[in-house]
Parts: structure tokens; sequence; C-alpha cells
């Protein structure tokens, strides 16, 4: 008898994708539904549903497996969601953009999202990188009119499948040693290796799925995308898409790197040691050149993608909290990203998309509220105590340090120190420089609520971390 | 009882959010009035956490709020701790920060509204932060407060961010503090590896326990990892202080509002490196070889700064060059092993520095925002208040005996002549007798002498261009301020809210060295035997390593004397000794006299034979008039290639070749009607699966070739 308890948020979330879809086409025009009304709710049930999955274990035709890890990364996605919807009321409506196919197409990315963080074979975390890259593909060009967002788009799905193609010759080699898709049978194979030289076949298998992940988390050199599609995108888009594939990426690549590729970490480690250094650094340095938010933040972006690496690199069974720091830099990365993006949406219009540095001049004077949160955010994402930001970084970098990675550590460390050079030019820009009178739209009370959610969130974190750590601790002990 | 200790950074910070969200509705009076009140009431509370403390045995109080950081074996809980070194450091920065916020209430008083609160909630939450630095028990906890005063030291540096020149100054304060942080970081990560603790009292009581151990992180031996950490941190220090080779950035920070300059820049911020120094005493004391880079760069330091200051022409950045020059004085005390006296220079050096500041604050605000010596003098009989508070900080920094500055000077001169650094003190004698000449041609030229600003009225438009432009940023409705501080009623003297922060000051500056009065003189230095616990291990964790058998070999060493510290000397030969120090005392007086005279006699009596002595040496007079050219050099050997390497080489080479050309060519080729599949031909999408395909190959290739 298959029990279908593991998919239950996945499907909540799916028929609320589905609503939303109906409710456009039933929608007379001109007439205003609040479809986010919808996506919340579904949303809101998927974490309820995930809180009472909590420690079950469930699966699903065997090759969907709601673990605790599963499951916190469940939730933090419904964070992601909840403030996107949060945030896209007001904005979808300002920047034209089709509410129907923009909240189905969010929703359903959703369901990709955490169907790759269930999946339990390769397989199906091939599906599920294909159902939320649909999705993400088709809202990066979702203003039609706008011919950098439909270039983002065209180049963004051409690289992706370009990368899917790579992931799924390595899923073959997988395969080929053996004889199963299934994580544990391929954890089982390895591990029947023993010691010595694994053959040709598993390390082609490891490095073609690095490299489909590494494009998906957008570590150099597979980033090229990053900051073009960024940046095209309609900045919702961005908020949402920085922040959801990243977590959903990044889960899949920590449970298959850390459960059946386990017995290949010395083999893997020096490769995805580079990868970060090289991430880290180029993030970094050519970040500080931007003039652009929205690609200065798809640098940042990349950047946070190789300390993320590092949490990776530098777990081992014995190395406490260190093993829960992705988890919690994951979340960390996500609230504090979405609030930065989400202000700069929330900012924008159709005639003025307000992500160049200077279209922040002065905005201390006109928006005193949102200039302060921005801060927040900003500091946050430069890893400046007392935020989240600080915290992660921190226990990334322990842990980096606690597993002998002292070089990565000191590469991340000296490029935090850098990174805030960046962040910070958009303070000084909001408080030192007299900004030109730009009328600046109203943000919407639900939208405020978003940010002041976001925020709460980065000083909870950053002040007291400790009990969504033990939860991160718990969930990551499910898989390794 | 012991909670109040919280209260302490909280006042403050309540204050901040007050300011910070609705400070913009609210008056002047309200705004300026709350800021001062929670840093009073911070003060009150900070003397009754020190007096409870006091009579705590052993003497400190701690404050745990729980764990905050915890990772494996890293506990890291969010404490709180007063000890006698802490204490000096909450009672300098609530006490002189409340005067420097009573004086801002008048000096601000031009802004307009909104600013104005604006500058009070970054005022309360620097005191915040700074709190916060000086209360943490961990690495951790002080790295919050140190990386929140940093900020808002830029943040006010750039207050007046209209002018370029501040806006500048304000990124060179953050970025070379950048560098500093760094070092601060590295070395902490460097201690947890090492001694698993971030706690000081830990970390002190176990890197007394395992110094002589020969391996204690990888090959390296306990004295090497304590050397390199020390090494780090004291680059942290360097940042914040502004000690060679980052102490470019501190006389730029004058751009800043000057009682800023009063409160962060003289008084409290740039005293942290000093002060987390003493913190790890211990540590440092385990690392001879950092001790002398410390006590080398903070004497190399205290006499370059000095010498630029001679011929500095700007009130400030004389002033800011003598901070820098007095900080290189308590580095040197921190090196030569005598902490104690290193903080009480800090703590006497708040006065008469914050003095100092507020006053030529006075003199700048009079002056409706002249900054120029030249365009100064004989303001003595206008602004008595301004002139004999100034004086009295003067005579004290100058070292003018039965002055605050005296004793603490005095007894770091006499700890390096004794501990046997004879060359040092020879530098730091030299240095002294540059502080009294620059000081006393400073008062000289302000003061004294026939009045020399009105004479270049019509004469020098160049040079009143950028007076009037300052005057109109400081006092937005400049024509009531041209009217106030100007030519129809004759200069007007400090206000009240500024006179009496002054005044208090002035005293302090007098008074203040009295806790420190050395034996020699009959005195006891009570501040000295007051700090001594701060700088050794806590007795029952001494007990607890030692105890619990740590290493056989340390707990030997961690029952020997830390180091060649000065009081067990004076225990041995105490009559040789205080008449050394006698002797000692009355060559400092002899040369700071000596120094005003030299500084009266080029200043006052013969101006031109000061214009002949820069004309004479003309070559050395450009080379401290350019600060040695360090900015220059500096910008040629790191900015510019950073700049190169940044916007043409890595950028461009790697990404914006490909990447930032796309998006800015993107409209045009769409536009030419064959939408995006063009702009596949032109290569950028080429590029891109390049780029992918050569990290597909570089990771096979790896594997293949390796195994």
């Amino acid at each position: 008898m298959t029990d279908y308890a593991a998919i239950i948020p996945i499907v909540i979330v799916a028929l609320s994708g589905t609503a939303a879809m109906l409710a456009e086409a039933f929608r007379q025009p001109g007439e205003r539904m609040p479809i986010a009304g919808l996506g919340l709710i579904g949303l809101a049930g998927a974490a309820l549903a995930s809180v009472f999955l909590w420690d079950s274990d469930a699966r699903s035709f065997g090759v969907i497996r709601s673990d605790n890890f599963a499951l916190f990364i469940n939730l933090i996605l419904c964070v992601i969601g909840v403030l996107t919807m949060l945030f896209s009321n007001e904005v979808v409506e300002r920047e034209q953009l089709p509410a129907g196919e923009y909240y189905a197409l969010t929703l359903y990315g959703i369901c990709g999202m955490m169907m790759m963080a269930a999946a339990d074979d390769l397989l199906i975390i091939f599906l599920a990188l294909e159902v939320l890259s649909l999705s993400v593909y088709v809202l990066t060009g979702l203003r039609r009119a706008s011919e950098a967002s439909a270039e983002a788009a065209f180049k963004y799905f051409l690289l992706g499948s370009f990368s899917s193609a790579f992931f799924l010759y390595g899923v073959a080699f997988a395969f080929a040693i053996s004889g199963s898709t299934r994580l544990d049978q391929i954890g089982v194979a390895l591990s029947a290796q023993g010691a010595g030289t694994p053959p040709t076949l598993a390390l082609l298998a490891v490095g073609l799925l690095a490299v489909g992940f590494a494009f998906k988390v957008s570590a150099v050199p597979f980033h090229m995308w990053t900051p073009d599609a960024y940046e095209g995108a309609p900045t919702i888009v961005t908020a949402f898409m920085s922040t959801g594939v990243k977590a959903a990426a990044f889960a899949a690549f920590v449970r298959v790197f850390l459960s059946p590729l386990e017995p290949l970490q010395a083999q893997w480690v020096p490769i995805l040691s580079a990868v970060a250094g090289v991430t880290m650094i180029l993030g970094t340095v050519v970040g500080v050149a931007q003039t652009n938010i929205k690609r200065m933040l798809a640098y940042s972006s990349i950047a946070h993608a190789g300390y993320l690496l590092i949490g990776l690199i530098s777990n081992s069974p014995t190395n406490g909290a260190g093993k829960a720091a992705v988890l919690f830099y994951l979340l960390t990365y996500a609230v504090t990203n979405l609030g930065a993006l989400g202000i700069v949406a929330l900012l924008g219009t159709l005639q003025n998309q307000h992500d160049e540095l200077r279209d922040f001049a002065g905005l201390w004077k006109s928006r005193p509220v949102l200039a302060g949160l921005m801060t927040v955010f900003l500091l946050s994402l430069g890893g400046l105590p007392p935020t989240a930001g600080f915290i992660a970084k921190w226990y990334i970098f322990t842990a980096a340090v606690q597993e002998g990675h002292y070089w990565l550590a000191i590469i991340g460390v000296l490029t935090s120190v850098v990174s805030v050079f960046f962040y910070l030019r958009i303070v000084v820009m909001m408080y030192m420089t007299e900004g030109t009178e730009t009328p600046r739209p109203r943000v919407p009370a639900t939208a405020m609520a978003g940010l002041a959610l976001a925020t709460a969130a980065v000083f909870y974190l950053g002040v007291l971390p400790t009990r969504i750590l033990d939860l991160a601790l718990a969930s990551i002990a499910t898989i390794f | 009882m012991v909670t109040m200790l919280l209260l302490i950074p909280l006042l403050p910070f309540a204050g901040f959010l007050v300011n910070a969200f609705v400070g913009k509705r609210l008056s002047k009076s309200v705004s300026g009035g709350l800021a001062c009140a929670v840093m009073l009431a911070a003060f009150g509370v900070s003397v009754l956490s020190v007096w409870t403390m006091l009579g705590a045995e052993p003497r400190a109080l701690r404050v745990d709020l729980g764990m905050w950081l915890a990772s494996g074996d890293l506990q890291v809980p969010f404490v709180l701790r007063l000890d006698p070194l802490s204490a000096v450091m909450i009672l300098v920065v609530t006490g002189i920060g409340s005067l420097i916020h009573i004086y801002s209430v008048g000096y601000m008083h031009e802004e307009p509204d909104s600013e104005y609160a604006r500058y009070f909630s970054y005022l309360n939450l620097f005191a915040s932060f700074m709190l916060i630095l000086v209360l943490g028990a961990n690495f951790p906890v002080m790295f919050v407060g140190w990386e929140g005063v940093g900020l808002c030291s830029y943040l006010l540096i750039g207050f007046w961010f209209t002018k370029q020149s501040a806006a500048d100054a304000g990124k060179k304060a953050f970025i070379v503090n950048r560098i500093g942080n760094l070092g601060f970081i590295l070395g902490m990560l460097l201690i947890f590896v090492t001694f698993g603790s971030l706690d000081f009292q830990d970390v002190a009581a176990r890197a007394a326990a395992r110094a002589a151990e020969p391996a204690a992180f990888g090959m390296l031996s306990a004295e090497a990892v304590m050397t390199i950490a020390t090494l780090l941190l004291f680059l942290g220090a360097a940042g914040k202080s502004a000690q060679i080779p980052l102490h470019v950035w501190l006389p730029d920070a004058m751009e800043g509002p000057t009682p800023v300059s009063a409160l962060i820049h003289a008084a409290t911020m740039v005293t942290a490196g000093v002060y987390l120094i003493g913190r790890n005493a211990v540590l440092f004391s385990h690392a001879p070889f950092t001790l002398a880079v410390v006590a080398a760069i903070g004497v190399a330091t205290a006499l370059m700064a000095g010498t630029i200051g001679l011929v500095q022409n700007d009130i400030k950045r004389v002033l800011a060059y003598s901070t820098v020059s007095q900080l290189g004085y308590m580095f040197l005390a921190m090196g030569v092993g005598a902490y104690a006296a290193g903080i009480f220079h800090l703590y006497t050096h708040a006065f008469f520095k914050a003095l100092l500041f507020l006053g030529s604050g006075a003199v700048i605000h009079a002056l409706a925002g002249e900054q120029d010596l030249r365009n100064m003098g004989g303001l003595k009989k206008h602004l008595p208040i301004t002139y004999w508070t100034f004086l009295i900080g003067a005579l004290a920094i100058a070292g003018v005996p039965l002055l605050s500055g005296f004793f603490s000077k005095d007894e770091i001169l006499f700890r390096t002549f004794s501990s046997g650094h004879t060359f040092l003190w020879l530098i730091g004698v030299i240095t002294s007798l540059l502080t009294a000449t620059y000081m006393f041609r400073l008062v000289f030229l302000a003061f004294h002498g026939e009045r020399r600003h009105d004479a270049h009225d019509g004469d020098h438009p160049e040079e009143e261009e950028p007076v009037r432009h300052i005057a109109h940023v400081m006092a937005s409705p400049a024509p009531a301020h041209g009217a106030h501080g100007g030519h129809r009623h004759g200069l007007h003297d400090a206000p009240p809210s500024m006179a009496i922060p002054l005044i208090v000051l002035a005293i302090g500056s007098i008074v203040a060295g009295y806790v420190g009065v050395p034996h020699a003189l009959g005195g006891a230095n009570h501040i000295e035997t007051f700090l001594e616990p701060s700088f050794e291990i806590e007795a029952n964790r001494e007990r607890e390593f030692t105890a619990a058998g740590f290493s056989p070999i340390s707990s030997i060493q961690a029952t020997a004397p830390q180091h060649e510290r000065a009081p067990t000397t004076e225990t041995h030969a105490p009559a040789a000794d205080e008449r050394t120090e006698l002797m000692l005392m009355g060559l400092s007086s002899g040369i700071a006299v000596a120094g005003i005279g030299i500084a009266a006699y080029f200043s006052l009596r013969r101006r031109d034979a000061a214009d002949a002595l820069a004309h004479r040496f003309h070559g050395l007079y450009r080379l401290l008039c350019n600060k040695y050219y360090v900015d220059e050099l500096y910008e040629a050997v790191i900015v510019q290639p950073i700049k190169l390497l940044s916007t043409g080489g890595l950028w461009k080479g790697v990404d914006a070749g490909f990447i930032d050309g796309t998006v800015n060519g993107v409209g045009l080729t769409v536009r030419t009607g064959s939408g995006a599949l063009r702009r596949l031909q032109t290569g950028s999408i080429r590029t891109y699966a390049a780029s992918l395909f050569l990290g597909v190959v570089l990771i096979l290739g790896y594997y293949l070739l390796r195994y």
C-alpha cells in the first residue's frame, strides 16, 4: 500500500496553483481578484502539513521521502512563497504582468522545489529540476513587452538545457555503476567498492552531477546566466528565483553529495573547494564594479553560493552544529535577499524599474522606513552583527576551520569583508546622497507586513539563533 | 541586581530607536534632550554598576543572556562582564559621552529638524555599540560592538555628505577599517581553533596553561600561534586606533561634525584598539615578539604624527595628528607590558582631548566655520571661556606638572625606561617635546596675537570660498548664522550648552590624573592596583586549569610570573627606582616647558623665523606638509592597481567582456528585428556555453588524469 502522506505538502501547493490558474480563467477583464490569497492559503496549508509530518519520515512511491531534511526545506520554501505572495499583489498589477500565469507558475515552481528537496531518486530529482526550471524560465520572460526580459529568459533556457544534459549524463553513469537511480542503492553500491581508487564511471558521475547542481546554484564557472537572468527578469521574479531555486538546488545538492556520494567525499571535496574559492572571489570582485542593483545582487548571490558550498564541504558526521550551517544559511539568505529585492521590486514602476544605484539616492528622505529596512537587509547580506547574516557566516566559517579548510575560511572572510563595500554603497546612496525627487509608488500594507516579517526574521536569527539551529541540526541528521 | 548592566547599552539604544523612527516629527529640544537624557541615565547606571562591582569579590559582574552561538564544541553565550578595565571604559564612554551629547545640542542647533534627529540617533547608536564593545565578555560579543562603532563612525564622518571631501573621508575610514577587521576575524578564528574557546577569561587561562606546548596547532608551537594570533589582533587594533600603516583615515575623519571628532575620533572609539590589547593582556604577554612590534609601531606612530602636527594649519587636523600621536603612546605602554599605564593614559587623554576638540569646535562655531589657523589669532579676549578651558587642555596634554596628562604620560615613559627600552624611551621623550610645541603653536596662533580673520576677507577670495561653503552646510539659514557669529556684535563665546561641558572637562583634565599619582611623589597609584586584576588570569580559573592538570609542564608555567612587570622591580629597589622616576619626571617637566617656549618663540615673537626655517629646510617642510606622502604611496601602490584589476582586469577579462556588453547591447540587437535568436549569433551565449563547457572539461579532466 503506497503511502501518500509524503506528497501532501506538494499536492496542496499544486492545488493552489491550479486554483490560481482557474481563477484567472474565470476572471472578467478588469475584475480584481485576490489571487495571491489563494497562494497564501496553499502555502500555509503546506507549511502546516510539513509541521505535522515532522519526524514521521513518510515515503511515497518509494521515491519521495518527507524526512525532516525535506520538511525543513519545505518550510524555507513556504517562507519564500509567502513573502513573494505578500510582495506580489501590487507589483504584478503595476508592472502589468499577467496575474494568472504569474501566480500559477510561481506556485508550480514551488512544487518543483519541494519535490526536489524530497526526491530520493536521481530521476525524480531531474524531473523536479525541470518542473521548477520551466516555471522559472517562463517567469523570467514574463514581461513580454521588455526585450531584456525576453532575452534573459531565452539565454537562461538554453544554458539551463545544456546543463541539464550534463546532469542527465551524470545520472546515467550513476545508474551504470549501481544498476539503479535510487539514492540509497547508489550509496550501497559505492560503499561496497571499499577503499582504494573508485571506478572511473563513479568519478564521471560525481563530476557531471556536480556540474548540474553547480549550474543551478550559480557557482563559477557555471554562473554566466545569473546576472543576465536576474537583471532581465521582473524584479519580483528575481527575488523569488534567487532564493527559491538556490534553496531547492542546494537541498538536492546536499542530499546527493552527503548521502549516496559520501563515500567519495575525498574525491569531490577538492573539486568543490576549488569551485567554492573561485566562486567567492569572482562574485565579490565583479560585484564591486556593478552599478545596477539587481546585477549587483546577482553577483552577491554568486558569492553566497560559494559560502554555501563551504558549508557543504565542511560537513562531517562529527562536526556538531557545523552540519546544520548550510540549512541555517539557506534560511538566512532567503529572508534577507527576498527582503532586499522585495524593496527594489516594491519601488519599481512600469516605466522605471528603480534598480540602478542612483535610483536609491535620497531614499532616506522620502521613505525613511524602507531605507531603514533596506539597510538591515544589506547589512545582513554583508554579514554584520547582530543580523542573521553574521551568524550564518559565523557557522559556516567556524565549521570550515574545524574541518581544517583554512584556506576556504580565509578566502571567505576576505571576500565577505570586501563584499560589505558594495552593500554599503547602496546604504551610502540612500543616506548620504541628495536624491532627485522621483515620485515613488505607495507601498501597500500587505507588502509592509511581509517586510516586517522578513526584518523580524533577520533579527531573530541574528540574536537568538539556537532554536532554529537545533531544528536544522535535527533535520540534516536524517540524511547524514 | 547585576542585570542593570544590560541597561547600560540598552538605554542609548532606546534613544536611537526613538530618534531614528519618530525623530523627524520631534522638535529639536525633544530629540536632543532625549539623546542626552539616555546618556546621562546610562552614566548613572554605570556609576551604580561600578559601585556594586567594587563591593564584589572578585571584582567582576557578569550577566549571562544565554546561548548565542553554539556550534559543536564552540559555545558562545551572550555575556556582558564588568571588571575594573571595562569599568574605566564605561565611565569614560558614558561620562564624557554625556558631556559631548550636551555640547552637541548647542553645536548642531543650526541643522534642520530631521538632520538634527538623524545626528542624535547615530550618536546614541554609537554609544550603544561602544558599550557593547567594552562590556562583551568574549570575542564575538565584542565584535558586535566593534563592527557597530565602525559603521556609526562611517555614517557620522559622512554626515555632511553634500561635501565631497566628507563623503570621501567616510569611505576611506570604512575601507581602512575593513583591513583591520580582517585581522580581528582571522585572529579570532585562530584563537578559537587553538584554545577551543572565545571567552576572554578562558583564553587567558588556557593560553597561560599551554604556553609551553611545542605543537598547539599543527606544527606551530603555542608561542608561535599566540604570536600570529596577537599580530592579527593588533592589525585590527591598528585599524581602529589609526596606527601605522593604517593611520591614514583618522585625519580625514575630521570632516565629520566636531563633537563627533571629540567623542568617536578622540575619546572613545579610536581607543578600542588599546582596549583590545588590554583585554587580552595575558595572551599578548605570551607573545614577546608581538609586544615588541606593538611598542615599535606605537612609538613610531607617536613620532611621525607629532612631526606632522607641527606644520598643519587646520585646527582640527592638528588635534587629529595629536590624537594619533597620543594613541601611539598608549600602544607603546601596551608594548612594554605596562598595560595599566596605557589604560591610565587612555583615560586622562579622553578628558583633555575631548576638551581640546570641543574647544576647537567652539572656535569654529564662533568663526562660522573657519578652521584655518592662519585666519585666526587674538581670540583670547573674544572667547574667554573657550580660551581658558582650551589652555588647560593644552597644558594637560603637553605634560605640564600636576595636570592629568603629566601623570599618565610620565608613567608610560617611566615604565618604558625601567623595562630597559632606552631607545623607545628616548623617542617618547622627543615626541613629548613635539607635543608641547605643536599644541602651543596652535594655542598661540589661534588665541594670541592679532586677529587675522577679517584682514583676509577681501584679499584672498579663494581661501574664503570653502569657508562659506562649510558655513552654508553647517547652517542652512546662513544669514542668521552670519549675523550671529559675525561682524556687528563681535564674536560670541560658547553658549551655555557648549560652555558647561567645556568647564566640566577642564576640571576633569586637571584632576583626573590624581587617581594615579606615582609612589615617587608619595601617591599610591590607585588606578594601577585597581586595574591590575584585569590583566591577569582570574584567580579561580587559574586554579581550575592547573588543578585539572591541563598539561604537567604548563601548570608550572601558569603560576610563574607573566613577564617582567615593573611592580616587581619596584619592590626590589624602591629607593633607586623612585630616584630615577623623579629624575625622569623633572626631565619631562623641563621638556614640556621647553616645548611651550619653542612654540612661543616661533609663533608669537618671531613668526618670520618660522617661515625662514620652513624655507631653509624646504624639503623636510614639504615632506611634513604632505604627511610623508603616505596617501600618495597607497594611492599608487594599492588603490590604482585594485581599480585596474576590478574595472579593467578581472571584471573586463572574465565577465564584463561578454556579460556587461550584452545588457547594454541587448536593446539594439533585439530591435533590429530578429529577436533573441539573432543575439545567439553574435557570440555572447556561445561564450556562456563555452565557459560552462570549460568547467565540465576541467572537472572531468581532473578526475581522469588524477585517478
